[in-house]
């Protein structure tokens, strides 16, 4: 899976670290949470400048894209249960 | 800490962002009643049980960032009673500067041991049996603790088949390093400015954000707009705290695209404090002092100067990074008004020391600048510069992590007399800080070089940060190892007559 982390000032002023450090401890303890877990899956956490969304819609951020579908005020917890299903999922498509 | 209190910590940065618009946007003060709409619009509430009391106290969090107090529910009148005093270009705020919003905090349960609904009044009633205060008495209903007995000892906590029995602690005040926290006359927290060293650790951990401090970046951006010569000084935690892709020198930039003429760390000011408590350390210790602390955490200095009088001397009489980096601008610039952007909020109390004040003229702190970017719509990681920031040794920029400036002191002995062993220590947290001074004052620390944090982590734990300590850390880590200047005394941006001989 592939997540996007917007990076920019409102984002990072409302918690993005937050939940980069949170997504980074998942991605290295994947294993920890899923028994037996699928080797391909994978998660690539990318961090870029700002999206301007936040400057089209006010109060979004933080934002996030998570296989192309974008998440605003997203919390580590809405994009963490995403994950960890996919990746339960994915078990059972291999 | 910060991931699981992130609602409170986002409602207290909004304030920042909003107090800054106003400012920057030349709108009178009294537009607060308007942002608390944009902060808090519709007619329902999120946090609280409804939508005026909610405003009410992101009202008077807002007053507070303009400088003010808060208020009780008998003065809470019009909202903006009282700002036009505050709506000024110079510093206007007066301790004390942490403050309980009465209106805001729930008067949590004081320590006190209860027995919850959980009991299952058992035959066994365990908890009768290991009170060593006979407190409990079994009942039918349910074992009753009374309370003019009970010691607190939790034995009957953890004996307790079923989890019934619970130990109730008030955040704030089980955060106090110096129990500052008490309670008034309707069991809501109260702050005894007598003890209280400003660390901010109950801000922090009240999970109603009921306790903040105030803040000064109205009339900080009110001097920049008056078009004064701005400086701004940052403490050497800085790094990483505002974003992931804006690196140091794109953090300096944007400050000075905030309307600042110049920017310089605060880790100038830490070689010479480095220095001066390494002189300082050779010559005093141990004929006439038997151990030394360090000076840097003005919330450790206060916790000394207010707690242990006797041994206040032994507090290194070195300034602060702060001090020496204000003093340093204020000699090339005459005519200016300097920042301190850090961490810290104790370094406001630190800014208003009758020594100290006409140097640093506004302290803020990370947050409250990065409420500034946004109001302002810069977008650090985007912005082209070139060069590095240069102004701090290896060591120097190692302050910001606890144990720092003890192995910068101690690595500068080792150049000054490489035959003198020196034994360090240091405490993070006040609660360690606290002991640390009271074996020291036993006698058990002689000869030793003394390092106290109020933070845990040292400054990267500070209340005022915005990212997680291990990231903060890693990023301290690398800056330090880009600096040219291996020694303290290697530093050119520091005239040679500034340095102790």
């Amino acid at each position: 899976m592939k997540i996007i982390i917007c990076s920019g000032s409102s984002c990072t002023m409302m918690g993005s670290d937050n939940i980069l450090d949170q997504l980074e401890e998942i991605r290295d303890n994947l294993n920890e949470y899923i028994d037996e877990i699928d080797q391909d899956f994978s998660l690539d956490i990318e961090i870029v400048h700002c999206l301007g969304l936040c400057k089209k819609e006010k109060k979004s951020s933080p934002v996030a894209i998570l296989d192309g579908e974008i998440i605003q005020k997203a919390t580590p917890q809405v994009l963490m249960e995403k994950i960890l299903d996919e990746a339960f999922a994915s078990k059972f498509e291999s | 800490m910060k991931e699981s209190y992130i609602d409170v910590i986002n409602i207290r940065r909004l304030a920042f962002e909003h107090i800054a618009r106003i400012a920057y946007e030349n709108r009178p003060a009294s537009d607060i009643v308007k942002e608390l709409y944009k902060i808090l619009p519709g007619e329902e509430s999120k946090y609280r049980e409804n939508i005026f009391r909610e405003r009410a106290v992101m009202g008077e969090r807002l007053r507070q960032v303009l400088g003010l107090d808060a208020r009780t529910a008998d003065r809470t009148e019009n909202i903006t009673e009282g700002i036009d005093e505050y709506d000024v270009d110079t510093r206007v705020y007066r301790p004390p500067l942490v403050n309980v919003i009465k209106i805001a905090c729930e008067a949590c349960k004081e320590n006190t041991v209860e027995v919850s609904n959980q009991c299952r009044a058992c035959l066994a009633h365990p908890c009768v049996h290991v009170c060593p205060k006979n407190a409990i008495t079994y009942t039918s209903k349910g074992s009753v603790i009374d309370q003019s007995k009970c010691i607190k000892c939790d034995r009957c906590v953890n004996e307790c088949p079923y989890n019934a029995i619970i130990h109730y602690h008030r955040p704030c005040a089980k955060n106090c390093g110096v129990n500052a926290i008490k309670s008034d006359n309707l069991g809501r927290a109260e702050i005894d400015d007598d003890k209280c060293v400003a660390c901010g650790r109950c801000i922090q951990y009240c999970p109603f954000g009921a306790i903040t401090d105030k803040s000064e970046i109205y009339q900080l951006i009110k001097a920049i707009k008056s078009k004064q010569k701005v400086l701004a000084i940052v403490a050497p935690s800085f790094v990483g705290q505002f974003g992931s892709l804006a690196s140091p020198a794109q953090v300096f930039e944007g400050i000075k695209r905030l309307g600042i003429t110049d920017v310089v760390e605060v880790g100038l000011g830490a070689d010479l404090t480095t220095m001066n408590e390494a002189k300082e350390f050779l010559e005093e210790v141990p004929e006439k002092i038997p151990f030394m602390g360090t000076s840097c955490c003005y919330s450790w200095k206060l916790m000394v100067q207010k707690n242990f009088k006797n041994i206040n001397s032994y507090i290194s009489e070195s300034s602060t990074p702060m001090i020496y980096s204000a003093k340093h601008l204020k000699k090339l610039y005459p005519d200016s008004k300097v920042v301190f952007i850090g961490p810290c909020i104790s370094k406001k109390l630190e800014a208003l020391q009758p020594h100290v004040a006409d140097y640093v003229d506004f302290v803020i702190t990370f947050e409250e600048l990065m409420g500034m970017f946004v109001a302002k719509d810069i977008e650090l990681g985007e912005i082209k510069v070139e060069g590095k920031v240069m102004d701090a040794s290896v060591s120097a920029r190692n302050y910001a992590v606890s144990g720092g400036v003890a192995q910068a002191v101690k690595s500068r002995i080792g150049e000054l007399d490489p035959d003198r062993e020196v034994l360090v220590e240091n405490a993070e947290g006040l609660f360690d800080c606290v002991k640390l001074i009271k074996a020291a004052k036993a006698g058990k620390k002689n000869g030793m070089l003394l390092e106290g944090m109020a933070c845990v982590d040292g400054c990267i734990g500070g209340p005022g940060t915005i990212i997680s300590v291990n990231r903060a850390k890693k990023a301290v880590k690398k800056f330090s190892g880009e600096s040219i200047y291996k020694s303290p005394a290697d530093n050119d941006k520091i005239p040679e007559n500034e340095k102790p001989m």
